[in-house]
């Protein structure tokens, strides 16, 4: 094969060795940039929770912002630290019917410590730890509900 | 060589569009809240810069404005104003202001304007039927079998009936205070003596979703619904692309699926139907809208039916509300070709799904809706 066959050949080639190294730092690139979008996304799923009573919000927090929204006569702050946070959540001023909520701010959960609200306190055995999650306390009507960036979903009724 | 950099310039774009549309979903916040006791769910989305406590105090002023209302209109809340219509005497005066004016004007413009389908004072039929009281039939269904179910008589169905005259409560007028006077008639049913009792949550739930509505446009929430019992709904703009929320109404005799979905934005809707509250006896199904000409729950075939109007925030989004709320109601109480005739006359954006024979088919004037199962008529 002649010198000039072989710089024919290597001309008619689909892809060139730099064609190759620029495509493949696009792919690179790309695949970093997904990523770090993606992984970003599921960190911040939960944005923070509100908790209500009977319909009325008496408390949110903020993972990401540290804001929080307090109704005094609702919400006793027992324990607060670098890594979690205990609140107190009254349905009155009576001493009675309460549920202790502790929040990780470390790995972003809610869960109830301790209530009055039945024998069974069903509500102890729920956790919220992504969006799907929902604590219930059905006898304190009380909701615990994440906030955060969860997909829309479209109405019904009927 | 020019071809080469034109293909990796358009693969850099393509990317840049692809992480550009996944950053922009991800930087609109969305809300999803359900209130336990009252049934309302809302759903809202807000910029990424709007705070938690924002969006908590939006919500806190929804919930504030539905208490405020159900509370004024209760039937059982001691203070409310039906509660102390229902609870005078025949031919008795009671006093109210100016909101319970306009509420108690609008039951009755509407009841005019359906010629009495739609009729506040089928208040003593409800109860009597089990539709309306804490001991009723309906609160108690999971408790009774059919036998216990006891259907009311002809003589008591005809007294309560004789209540159902709205059209003589007599509002007048005395230094911007109301008085409403009962009709002087009165019944006795069971040995006990009764006048006229009213419920005017028949417009009441559309009525508060168009005042809602407003609430939330004018805030700092600009994309969003909020769903009332799930007979009414207000729906603002889906998101800043413009694109539309898509609406599903249950399936009447297959709650779980929809019989009807509709493309919609910035709209106020109400449904009602004959199978949230309802019970059996003998075959025949009673269910909780009562026919104020016959004094039975409705048997006219007539499944659910739902009106819509489109809404521009202008201030009138509550008597919007209110006439979807009302107007569907009264379509159920029509027979099939009264109710088309209704709807077409009135130019309303309108569904029903009805029994024809052995058919179910749906009649409606809702452009760009999809059906599910049945077939148009």
């Amino acid at each position: 094969m002649s010198i000039a066959k072989i710089k024919q050949e290597k001309e008619n080639k689909i892809f060139k060795r730099w064609d190759i190294l620029v495509y493949a730092i696009i792919l690179v690139v790309i695949a970093v940039l997904f990523l770090t979008v993606f992984l970003t996304k599921d960190k911040s799923e939960i944005e923070g929770f509100k908790v209500s009573i009977d319909g009325s919000v008496v408390y949110t927090y903020n993972f990401d912002t540290k804001e929080e929204f307090i109704i005094d006569k609702n919400i006793q702050i027992l324990e607060r630290t670098d890594l979690n946070i205990k609140i107190r959540v009254h349905l009155s001023d009576l001493e009675s019917d309460y549920n202790i909520l502790y929040i990780n701010l470390q790995d972003r959960e809610i869960e109830v410590l301790d209530t009055d609200c039945s024998v069974s306190k069903d509500c102890m055995s729920m956790k919220i730890k992504s969006m799907s999650d929902t604590i219930i306390c059905v006898p304190h009507k009380l909701i615990v509900e994440p906030i955060g960036k969860g997909d829309v979903k479209d109405p019904s009724v009927g | 060589m020019k071809k080469r950099i034109l293909t990796i310039i358009a693969i850099l774009i393509i990317s840049i569009i692809c992480l550009t549309s996944c950053s922009n979903a991800l930087n609109n916040k969305t809300y999803f809240t359900t209130a336990l006791n009252t049934g309302i769910t809302w759903q809202a989305q807000f910029t990424s810069d709007t705070s938690t406590s924002d969006v908590d105090k939006i919500w806190s002023r929804v919930v504030s404005i539905i208490n405020d209302y159900e509370n004024r209109f209760s039937t059982y809340e001691e203070n409310s104003f039906v509660y102390k219509f229902n609870n005078a005497d025949a031919g008795e005066r009671i006093e109210g202001d100016l909101l319970d004016k306009q509420i108690f004007d609008l039951s009755k413009e509407i009841f005019e304007k359906t010629n009495g389908a739609f009729n506040p004072a089928v208040y003593m039929l409800s109860r009597l039927w089990g539709f309306a009281d804490e001991n009723s039939i309906n609160n108690n269904l999971e408790a009774m079998t059919e036998q216990d179910i006891v259907i009311p008589s002809q003589s008591d169905i005809n007294s309560a009936l004789s209540l159902t005259n709205f059209e003589d409560i007599v509002v007048e007028e005395e230094n911007d205070v109301y008085y409403f006077t009962k009709p002087q008639n009165s019944t006795i049913i069971n040995g006990v003596e009764y006048s006229m009792q009213i419920d005017l949550s028949g417009i009441l739930k559309g009525y508060i979703a168009g005042k809602i509505i407003n609430e939330i446009h004018s805030s700092s929430a600009k994309w969003g619904y909020i769903s009332l019992g799930s007979s009414s709904i207000a729906v603002l703009d889906k998101d800043e692309n413009g694109n539309y929320w898509n609406l599903t109404i249950k399936d009447p005799r297959n709650p779980s699926s929809a019989y009807l979905s509709i493309p919609m934005i910035n709209t106020l809707l109400s449904t009602s139907g004959d199978y949230e509250s309802y019970f059996e006896k003998d075959g025949v199904r009673y269910c909780h809208i009562i026919n104020p000409f016959t004094g039975y729950p409705i048997q006219t075939g007539i499944m659910c039916a739902s009106i819509m109007y489109n809404v521009s925030y202008n201030e009138n989004e509550a008597i919007l509300g209110a006439y979807t709320d009302a107007y569907s109601t009264a379509i159920m109480v029509m027979n099939v070709e009264d109710a088309k005739s209704f709807i077409r006359t009135n130019n309303l954006q309108a569904t029903m799904c009805y029994k024809d024979g052995s058919k179910t088919k749906v009649f409606t004037t809702i452009k760009n809706s999809n059906l599910n199962n049945y077939e148009y008529c």
